[in-house]
């Protein structure tokens, strides 16, 4: 961490996380001089923090900050640099005059924030922290500490450090995927105010006004989780058609049932409900959030599914929305980029759902399979797909050969340099477009194999054999005599440990792989399949 | 709270902020018998008094803050 100011109280506050401190006031040498801290190898992140009040007291540094840090994101690309956006005290002895001046305080923080949204656009490995999200969490006198500024050039109280640290951990999480999927909703009390069953359709509280509003602003909130990528479900103990008509035809809902991937709606209990939607979405339980303001529910979910975050939900609803922006949104669904994939995601389980059952329906699985008009887009280093393919390694755990996790810069690096070939798979079919489902990394200077993977999504429609095909094309196309891959074994990949036994590759006897301490059970097999 | 109880609430702080092993800190310890109470390591017990029992000490009491002894009676008086 470099900063202007003494940060040294953040070191122990960043969950997860272990910072050491580059010397303070040196940013501008540190991110360009090969020989400091944040190039020594191990460093996975750099995050750039500063005091607003003393980089605009320091002449043009401010001004000379953002070209630094895209210099030194283009020489690390495997390195994270976070970037935080600057706070100025808008109280200066120019009183209202600052406000209006533009080369004052205000804009030239304005101009550096906008120089460094333009650096993040184009890198990949450049983000950025707000400092507004800190700064504004708990009010400026229980943030600020003078005495510990004078005494030792500490400018913030243990509470802005507190958070300041959370947030940093959040972020991190968000580039390494380190997010959950699903967030399950109860209806009553939750997503309206009142009892569908004893108030009726016309007497539950969502509306523009009144307590309703409460409800509708969450609602909204909810909607807009789902653009991020995030796949709702309902979990309700409510006569199905009642609620489902409300949620169809009420005028002021926000949610409509195709905002859900998938809704339970009847009487069994809610642990059987989450399960049921597990089982529907084939996703794990430790990717579900479930909300519900009744703290009986909650106690049961959290007993018996300890998988799954319950969150605490506010008993006044006019807490929700914030409440869902904070303690919802930002704790378990972090994000540092929303991609187009994302906003479609929900239309894609919608159209699996449809798939499954017409899966029940088709005489045999090839006619099903042809049934279907699937198409499929084979793409080679395409840099386009660079934050997908990202996503993918870092989502994907069933059909995961080696469940190696990735960033994007990575894979950029893999794209651009001569060794590496990256493929990325994209499906479509008569029910609608998946996107980009599939991916595979050929090393082309050793016929190593270090990825390979599939949507769970996609499993069990045999495009996996496409994917690995075009591997051994482009190995052949290469000239090499054989292609290998080390499947290494997970909680969660049993599915795919098949496959390349399927394929015609076989085990390689006798080589110790290193460092392992796994019982034989689950340990790595490395296979070959030759080409000549 | 009384006195003992203090006493161990303030030893506990001054062990967590320096990061020392159980047992370093005791009642008659001031910042010189410990190395990592140091310039940073009396801020950090200094911040974490404020957070934790709501004081706001002068920039130039910080300075005689320097012995669990003299913490008990600061915090006694100021809390």
């Amino acid at each position: 961490m470099l900063s202007n100011v003494n940060l040294a109280p953040i070191v122990r506050r960043v969950p997860g996380h272990t910072v050491t401190m580059g010397e303070y006031g040196e940013v501008l040498r540190a991110l360009a001089d090969p020989g400091s801290g944040a190039y020594r190898p191990g460093v996975d992140a750099v995050v750039v923090l500063l005091d607003a009040d003393e980089i605009l007291a320091a002449g043009d540094l401010v001004e000379e900050l953002p070209d630094a840090i895209a210099a030194f994101s283009a020489a690390r690309p495997e390195v994270l640099l976070v970037a935080s956006t600057l706070h100025a005290d808008p109280a200066t002895v120019a009183t209202y005059a600052s406000a209006q001046d533009l080369e004052g305080n205000g804009s030239r923080v304005a101009r550096f924030d906008t120089a460094l949204r333009a650096r993040a656009a184009s890198s990949a490995n450049v983000a950025i922290l707000d400092l507004g999200l800190v700064f504004d969490s708990h009010g400026r006198d229980a943030l600020i500490a003078r005495a510990f500024w004078y005494a030792g050039r500490i400018p913030y109280t243990n509470l802005w450090f507190e958070e300041c640290g959370k947030h940093l951990s959040g972020l991190l999480d968000a580039y390494r995927g380190l997010t959950r999927k699903v967030l399950v909703c109860d209806l009553d009390g939750t997503l309206w105010g009142g009892v569908l069953g004893e108030d009726g359709p016309g007497g539950i509280a969502v509306a523009e006004d009144g307590v309703g509003k409460c409800y509708r602003d969450l609602q909204r909130r909810i909607k807009a989780l789902k653009e991020t990528g995030v796949l709702l479900a309902v979990a309700s103990k409510n006569d199905h058609a009642d609620a489902e008509a409300v949620l169809a035809d009420h005028p002021m809902m926000i949610l409509r049932p195709g905002d859900f991937a998938t809704m339970r709606i009847d009487w069994s209990d809610k642990v059987t409900s989450l399960r049921a939607i597990a089982d529907e979405l084939s996703l794990g339980l430790d990717t579900f959030v479930f909300i519900d303001d009744n703290p009986v529910e909650r106690a049961l979910v959290a007993q018996h599914l300890p998988d799954v975050a319950v969150v605490e939900v506010p008993s006044r609803p006019e807490l929700l929305a914030d409440w869902f922006v904070r303690e919802v949104a930002f704790p378990y669904f972090p994000r540092l980029r929303i991609l187009d994939a994302d906003r479609a995601k929900t239309e894609q389980y919608r159209a699996r759902r449809e798939r499954v059952a017409g899966a029940a329906e088709a005489p045999d699985l090839h006619a099903f399979l042809a049934g279907l008009e699937i198409r499929l887009d084979l793409r080679v280093d395409d840099e386009f797909l660079v934050e997908r393919a990202a996503q993918m390694t870092q989502k994907t755990n069933q059909f995961n050969l080696t469940t190696r996790r990735c960033t994007a810069a990575e894979i950029m690096e893999w794209i651009r340099d001569d060794r590496h070939t990256v493929v990325t798979l994209g499906y479509g079919d008569r029910f609608g477009d998946e996107g980009v489902v599939g991916l595979a990394v050929l090393d082309r200077s050793t016929g190593e194999m270090p990825l390979f993977l599939l949507s769970c999504r996609v499993i069990g429609r045999e495009v996996e054999v496409r994917l690995l095909d075009r591997i051994e094309d482009l190995a052949r196309a290469s000239g090499l005599a054989s292609v290998e891959c080390t499947f290494t074994p997970t909680a969660r990949n049993g599915v795919s440990a098949g496959f390349l036994p399927a394929r015609d590759w076989s085990v390689v006897m006798g080589e110790a792989i290193a460092d392992r301490t796994e019982t034989a059970a689950d340990a790595p097999i490395r296979y070959r399949k030759d080409l000549t | 709270m009384t006195d003992d109880e203090l006493e161990v609430r303030v030893i506990g702080l001054i062990g967590r902020e320096l990061g020392v092993p159980d047992g370093s800190v005791t009642p008659a310890t001031v910042s010189g018998d410990l190395e990592r109470w140091d310039s940073l390591g009396h801020l950090q017990i200094c911040m974490a008094l404020e957070a934790e029992f709501g004081i706001s000490p002068e920039l130039e009491e910080l300075e005689e803050l320097d012995s669990v002894a003299a913490i008990v009676a600061y915090v006694r008086e100021d809390a």
